[in-house]
């Protein structure tokens, strides 16, 4: 090799070429991964826009900000934002396409090329619902829910179905790639058990994606074919049931929300073996608890559907599934925290939002077994406590997880380290912020408070303050670190290889990576998180 | 590196790729797994058939025999051939014979091709006789309960329709195939081709296998 | 070329299969015969992945691929008929719902078209 080809192998992926092609039409999984976070950003901060309007009409009563029909238009684009272009896709398809190929020592994922196009679906279907939603309205919510969706609701449902259905393909493409790759790209000395979690984390979502996504389709499909051909399936004046939509429905629905918190559970690992400088605490327990916790998703979908008006036997059943989640959940909280234990603990920015991880996760899932008791839903089913709990877990727990993520591994991706300083005020208040804007739900929630209303009675107001002005403070907690960060790209300090001192194959190369992430092929001796030995070397 | 002659080899892998075998090995199992999801896609819409099945057999039952026996089952052997074709044609291509891989190929798609025909021709004898509930045209059924058997109706169109989509998804990606083996050029890359896409010819054809019998079969 | 015998038999093989399903369900009605040509579809489904998809000679890893494709899909199939073998559609959907409004044919409002009440 010439001394003109070696400069170029070793020359950062982000130095070469810096042409529109040379990103639009990049199959580099790494410069994809940056197409994908600039989008998911751009929606997260379109959803959380819609949220705070939503915040900002509950701080009275009254409805006067707002009329009840943007009410409902600014909570189904909430919904449909946060769940099918942020939620889904974001550690995925960011930290996970970075990482993914360099945590095997691969040179790229198995089909670079369908990365690209998930890419371009993800965004003309984002794009395209985005455009529907905001010109002329849904107000379904993001269930859909028939014979609302297919014979009352007006207007735009057609278009957001369709987009949403397209961006299916982007998911499903994503499970593909990330499946074969684990499969078959791993280095020489790569097994199975010396896989960072954080692999293991994105391999069990794939499967997910791959086996649930498709009936999202198919059900979609279904309620297009209902609204544009007139052929009903979920009929009720043809013996049809609306409630198999449900069904349907929460078949991907429920999986779906295993899609957005296993890779939080991932990063986290990662995250507090490295800042407790200690092996993550039962590796094989972690490993198989995040299958586990893949497969047992797919059994539990009923619980969504108790006061559906499905029968009594399968709401215990569902009640009965539903309970075996919290087992391997259980397992991953007691090993973060055993992890934890007689570890040097460095409370760094990263180390922040770690914990906060696991502090929001536990309460997000033990109120997840409150709502999976057959009674106690009853009681508060559709009411903030429901709202409350699954904030916890999708916000809470997996965008802290994924923020922390992004701290943690932006000196790979971008060669520059965040100010320490600030992204500690940032960690703290997006800790405070959020239990402020989501414990009192739970309170309200308990006291009766419904979900989706404009209005209320007085005597909730209060709790609706605190939780306007906790918003406000999370609003701050998301706008920081996407300040420091720009800033960090021109200004921040140079980042080493490994600025952590962390194990793990991506740390090994420069960063930023080589466009082909090593410069030689790499071979792995030894278990994974051998923090010991790095720190007595 | 982009000059150097053995990245321009045919026998060379994709960049991300060790070697050959690992590239075929991914390729595979890439496709394994999409077969996966559409066996899921159409699992969806079997489900909710399977759930109306059991609630209304008797309607169901009754309903089927609106459908043409005959034209279904020469359509599932027609299905069939084109499949034995398919797998003919990529050993054909393995064997590096080209007339022979042309012929096989162009045959799988005039078998597609008649599939289709029949299937548009059961259609438009079904609109004649008013069972085709769609777009608001008049659905009249001389049985008992006309609503329910409307419903079933309904999921043969969903059912026959989506499939029909993926075979004309399954015949533009052959007659691509065609238009590779009149070139040539690479014929161990386009046996890998032939290859992949046979996999998703015959899966089409298992689709159908479970369309016909559960719609056509199943009948009083 | 190599192994065109397997396919052409599996070919026979199977067109056989065809016609006896499709002869039981002509002589046979009930029950039986609806459970002998479901069984008559999945031999013709094997046939084919095992003939003509390559999965007997394929390693593995692909055969547990296609068999979690299966496996899923009854997941899918049984859990949602646990809800359905207990309880009668052709009942009015929500009908625990009670002090609603009803339609003529005194279904809870919410379940009727909206053709049935403008």
């Amino acid at each position: 090799m010439s001394e003109a080809a070696a400069n170029q192998a070793s020359e950062s992926y982000l130095t070469s070429g810096w042409k529109i092609r040379d990103w639009l039409l990049t199959t580099d999984h790494k410069r994809v991964a940056w197409l994908y976070t600039i989008s998911i950003t751009a929606f997260f901060f379109l959803g959380g826009l819609a949220a705070l309007v939503i915040r900002l009409e509950l701080m009275t009563p009254d409805g006067d900000v707002v009329s009840a029909d943007a009410y409902n238009q600014l909570f189904t684009i909430h919904g449909v934002v946060m769940v099918w272009f942020f939620l889904i896709p974001s550690i995925p398809n960011t930290l996970g396409n970075f990482l993914l190929p360099l945590m095997v020592g691969a040179k790229d994922l198995a089909f670079p090329k369908l990365n690209l196009i998930s890419w371009y679906i993800y965004t003309v279907g984002g794009l395209f619902t985005i455009a529907a939603v905001i010109t002329s309205g849904v107000d379904t919510g993001w269930t859909f829910y028939t014979p609302y969706s297919t014979q009352y609701a007006d207007r735009a449902v057609v278009a957001a179905l369709i987009g949403i259905f397209v961006v299916g393909f982007s998911s499903i493409a994503t499970g593909i790639n990330f499946i074969v790759t684990t499969h078959k790209m791993r280095a020489p000395g790569l097994t199975w058990f010396r896989l960072p979690l954080f692999v293991w984390a994105n391999y069990a979502t794939s499967l997910v994606m791959v086996l649930a996504t498709p009936v999202l389709s198919a059900t979609l499909i279904l309620l297009l074919l209902e609204r544009v051909l007139g052929i009903g399936i979920f009929d009720p004046a043809l013996g049809g049931d609306p409630i198999l939509f449900q069904h349907l429905f929460w078949f991907y629905s429920h999986p779906a929300v295993y899609i957005m918190i296993l890779p939080g559970m991932g990063v986290v690992s990662e995250l507090i073996t490295c800042f407790s400088r200690k092996t993550v605490f039962g590796y094989h327990g972690m490993a198989l608890s995040i299958l586990a916790i893949s497969v047992f998703g797919f059994l539990v979908w009923g619980h969504h559907m108790f006061v559906s008006g499905q029968s009594l036997y399968a709401g215990l059943m569902f009640s009965l599934f539903s309970f075996f989640v919290a087992l391997p959940s259980a397992i991953k909280t007691f090993n973060w925290t055993a992890t934890l234990y007689k570890g040097k603990l460095i409370f760094s920015a990263v180390m922040i939002y770690a914990l906060s991880f696991v502090g929001l996760f536990t309460i997000g899932g033990f109120t997840g077994i409150f709502l999976a008791s057959l009674a106690v839903d009853v009681h508060v089913h559709d009411t903030y406590f429901v709202v409350a709990h699954f904030h916890y877990i999708m916000v809470g727990s997996m965008v802290t997880a994924y923020i922390g993520g992004l701290h943690f591994w932006w000196p790979k991706m971008t060669g520059r380290m965040y100010p320490e300083i600030w992204a500690k005020v940032a960690a703290l208040a997006l800790f405070i912020g959020f239990n402020l804007t989501f414990f009192p739900q739970y309170l309200m929630g308990y006291a009766g408070m419904p979900r989706r209303y404009q209005t209320y009675p007085e005597d909730f107001q209060i709790l609706h303050v605190m939780s306007s002005l906790g918003a406000g403070v999370l609003a701050i907690g998301y706008l920081l670190p996407l300040v420091y960060l720009l800033w960090s790209l021109r200004w921040g300090k140079r980042a080493p290889p490994n600025p952590w001192r962390a194990a793990g194959l991506e740390w090994r190369t420069d960063s930023p990576p080589p466009k082909h992430n090593f410069l030689e092929p790499q071979t792995v001796t030894g278990p994974p998180y051998d923090y010991d030995t790095i720190d007595n070397k | 590196m982009t000059t150097t002659p053995s990245t321009t080899s045919k026998a060379a892998p994709d960049e991300q790729f060790d070697d050959l075998t690992q590239q075929r090995q991914a390729d595979l199992m890439g496709m394994w797994i999409f077969l996966a999801t559409e066996l899921m896609l159409f699992g969806g819409i079997f489900t909710g058939f399977t759930v109306y099945r059991f609630a209304y057999p008797e309607v169901f039952a009754e309903a089927a025999t609106h459908l043409d026996l005959r034209l279904g089952t020469l359509n599932t052997a027609l299905l069939v051939t084109s499949s034995l074709f398919m797998a003919l044609a990529e050993r054909a291509a393995n064997a590096e014979r080209r007339r022979l891989t042309l012929i096989f190929l162009i045959v799988t798609i005039s078998i597609g091709v008649v599939f289709l025909g029949i299937k548009g021709y059961e259609w438009h004898h079904e609109y004649t006789e008013n069972l085709m509930p769609i777009l608001g045209l008049e659905f009249e059924y001389p049985g008992a309960h006309p609503d329910r058997a409307e419903m079933f109706f309904n999921f043969y169109y969903v059912l026959t329709g989506l499939h029909a989509v993926h075979m004309s998804i399954g015949l533009g990606m052959l007659s691509v195939l065609v238009v590779f083996t009149l070139r040539w050029r690479d014929p161990p890359r386009l046996g890998r081709q032939i290859q992949m896409n046979g996999l998703y010819w015959a899966f089409v054809d298992v689709v159908w296998v479970f369309i016909f019998t559960t719609l056509y079969l199943l009948r009083a | 070329m190599k192994d065109v015998r397997a396919p052409v038999l599996a070919w026979g093989a199977y067109l056989i299969v065809l016609g006896a399903s499709v002869a039981a369900t002509k002589l046979t009605s009930g029950l039986m015969g609806h459970v002998f040509s479901l069984i008559c579809a999945a031999i013709l489904a094997s046939l084919i992945l095992t003939f003509f998809m390559g999965l007997r000679a394929a390693d593995n890893l692909l055969r547990v691929f296609a068999l979690a494709g299966l496996m899923w899909l009854t997941i899918m199939v049984v859990l949602t008929m646990m809800d359905y073998v207990m309880r009668d559609i052709g009942e009015c959907p929500n009908a625990q719902a009670d002090e609603v409004a009803t339609n003529a044919s005194g279904c809870p409002l919410d379940s009727a078209r909206a053709a049935d009440n403008p």
